[in-house]
């Protein structure tokens, strides 16, 4: 049997949590050579980017095109700022890298389709970070596949977030300023807390809405959602009122062959629930029905002097990122898309964007679908 | 010892049995079938007699009673529409937590109802809408709804930010359902849902999810309030004008089936 290539990676801005990074590098066919970001980023990004390449003992670079140069990447892994993503993951793919993109794509539909543009150019792979692989998620894709629940007539997905964002509404004083968001996102990094991080602020909707989104791609073989219907409120975090983004939504969702949908978005707080969220999935078929819990199979430790913070329930046999980086070097050798590609990103940013648009009108809304190469 | 009230359940169906064997274990009340001065009954016809013969009615399945019949019997101030919905225990305990202030202000109300009926899921949906109004203390503001052969999905907004999202579906394989209530609130979430009540059976053909049953405990409560209603005089006719609002809404969700569009709500919304 032929040795598989090994691929040589490169992490393009680490602003965010470093599991991306972190997956991949456990990964037998990849290495991790350098660190890269663009110079013009203030001192927080390049802090970052040099922790992670200080743990790996590699190098850092303040400039993208040198370290192209002079590392020879394969991939480049793409977890900066959320309305860089698109931009990095364009001089990326540009440079002939196959690129892992965290999530959100974007909070830019026309970056999305500019990015998707060159990568159908360009030939190379793309991966939208998500959480497809989870053993409970191929537990459903499954019985789905097999047709255990016939055919699909209706999906559904509960997504809580049982994580706090700063002061709960209301809470603060009549003359305390406003909060800044991407400085909330900065300081609650240490505790993980941080959601959305990127100058411009995000709702949970364009946050966490690939997640149970790119369930219903899976599920649904990729079909298209043409309208949705979305609420969407502030209900329990300051910064998120203050900021005009919601941290709570509902989108009724009408996709294609008549199937039927909707997602419930929450960053709930930590007092709503006991571990990391209320995540499940119901489905609806012509010969059943599933109702899967994403957090299992899971196990409950309970011991005295437990702090508060601690999950009481904590998942097991979660191989999600090794499956999604074995999903993208399996799409390198073989050309094939991959769980969750650029394309697939791009029309779940843009279904995010119509329900935040619907949840401000009131109105049903179209979603602006790319089905086919153009 | 208090007066214990003379109760006569005239019930159609298979639901006799269970309400005969609840309201039997009310201190309040003395199952009898002559001489009674109140009655449960599922027949518009049978409330309408008894409430013209001064006696009370707790009337089951009042959504599917015509207008004219729930005018009668509202106008009696003797006769209360069973909203049964309400009464489960475990629909209780959430309605309790949301009252006592655990949960703070209502953000999102989710429903799901799956059952394998041969009724119509819009009629089904009428007893999920009425939860949705009663945990909001209101009627929503915006009415959004989608409609599949057995099928059925409502989409409510209120004032002040408030959401819910209710699916009923009528096509579950026999003898299946599932019911899923949760409620999301500013300070705290309620999750009263089947899939956390399910026991094993290894059997044969592998494992088998058993639901721990609520039984008829949410009967039990239902003829309870009754008495205890009759007992302090309560005002029945209040009743009925929540019937009259929960059909309001699930008109404008048959309105928004049929126009594809968002429908604005009624008067309090």
């Amino acid at each position: 049997m032929a040795e598989q290539k090994r691929f040589r990676a490169l992490v393009l801005s680490v602003v965010k949590h470093a599991y991306i990074a972190d997956a991949v590098a456990s990964h037998p066919r990849f290495d991790l050579v350098a660190v890269a970001d663009q110079a013009d980023q203030p001192d927080w990004v390049h802090e970052r980017n040099l922790q992670l390449a200080n743990r790996y003992e590699i190098p850092c670079l303040k400039d993208f095109q040198q370290a192209v140069v002079q590392y020879h990447p394969d991939v480049a892994i793409i977890s900066s700022q959320a309305e860089r993503h698109c931009d990095l993951a364009i001089r990326a793919a540009e440079s002939g890298l196959h690129i892992i993109v965290d999530k959100p794509l974007s909070t830019r539909l026309a970056e999305c389709d500019r990015l998707v543009d060159t990568i159908e150019r360009s030939g190379v792979r793309s991966l939208v970070w998500n959480r497809n692989f989870l053993p409970a998620l191929l537990q459903a894709r499954q019985a789905v596949d097999n047709g255990a629940v016939g055919d699909l007539r209706a999906i559904h997905c509960d997504f809580y977030f049982s994580k706090d964002a700063g002061p709960a509404k209301g809470s603060r004083g009549p003359d305390d300023p406003p909060i800044d968001w991407l400085q909330r996102q900065i300081e609650a990094h240490a505790d993980g807390s941080d959601g959305g991080v990127g100058i411009a602020p995000m709702g949970e909707l364009q946050v966490e809405g690939i997640y149970p989104l790119a369930f219903f791609h899976m599920l649904s073989g990729g079909r298209n959602v043409q309208n949705v219907f979305a609420r969407t409120t502030a209900h329990f975090h300051q910064a998120h009122v203050d900021n005009g983004v919601d941290d709570l939504a509902t989108v009724s969702l009408e996709m294609q062959d008549g199937l039927v949908g909707s997602i419930c978005v929450g960053r709930i707080g930590a007092a709503s629930h006991p571990d990391i969220g209320e995540i499940k999935l119901h489905v609806l078929g012509t010969k059943g029905a599933l109702v899967i819990s994403e957090a299992r199979p899971e196990v409950s430790i309970y011991y005295r002097g437990q702090p508060a913070t601690e999950f009481r329930s904590i998942r097991v046999a979660d191989e999600n990122n090794d499956l999604l980086v074995e999903d993208f070097a399996n799409a390198i050798d073989t050309g094939m898309p991959t769980i969750l590609d650029a394309r697939a990103g791009r029309n779940i940013c843009a279904i995010v964007e119509a329900s935040i648009r619907s949840g401000n009108s009131g109105q049903l809304e179209k979603v602006s679908v790319r089905s086919a190469r153009r | 010892m208090s007066r214990r009230i003379r109760l006569a359940i005239d019930v159609s169906d298979q639901r006799a049995p269970a309400l005969t064997a609840m309201a039997a274990r009310s201190r309040s009340l003395q199952v009898c079938e002559q001489a009674f001065t109140a009655l449960v009954t599922d027949q518009a016809g049978v409330a309408i007699e008894a409430v013209a013969d001064n006696k009370h009615v707790l009337v089951l399945d009042p959504f599917a009673i015509p207008r004219m019949e729930r005018d009668q019997l509202e106008s009696s101030g003797r006769a209360l529409p069973a909203l049964t919905a309400r009464f489960q225990p475990s629909t209780q305990q959430v309605k309790q937590a949301l009252d006592g202030g655990k949960l703070g202000e209502q953000g999102l109300l989710r429903i799901h109802c799956w059952q394998s009926s041969l009724m119509a899921p819009s009629d089904s949906l009428q007893c999920q809408l009425d939860l949705a109004v009663w945990f909001f203390g209101q009627r929503p503001s915006e009415v959004y709804g989608c409609q599949r052969p057995g099928y059925v999905q409502a989409h409510l907004g209120f004032r002040g930010g408030g959401m819910a999202l209710i699916d009923v579906d009528t096509r579950m394989p026999d003898a299946n359902s599932y019911h899923s209530l949760s409620l999301i609130g500013s300070r705290g979430a309620a999750y009263a849902d089947d899939d956390r009540n399910m026991n094993l059976l290894f059997a044969d053909d592998g494992p088998l999810a058993l639901r721990a049953s609520q039984r008829n405990v949410g009967f039990a409560n239902m003829i309870d309030a009754f008495a205890k209603g009759i007992i302090a005089g309560q005002e029945f006719a209040t009743g009925w004008q929540q019937i009259e609002s929960v059909l309001e809404v699930a008109d404008q969700v048959h309105a928004a089936v049929a126009s594809g569009r968002v429908i604005a709500g009624g008067r309090d919304g």
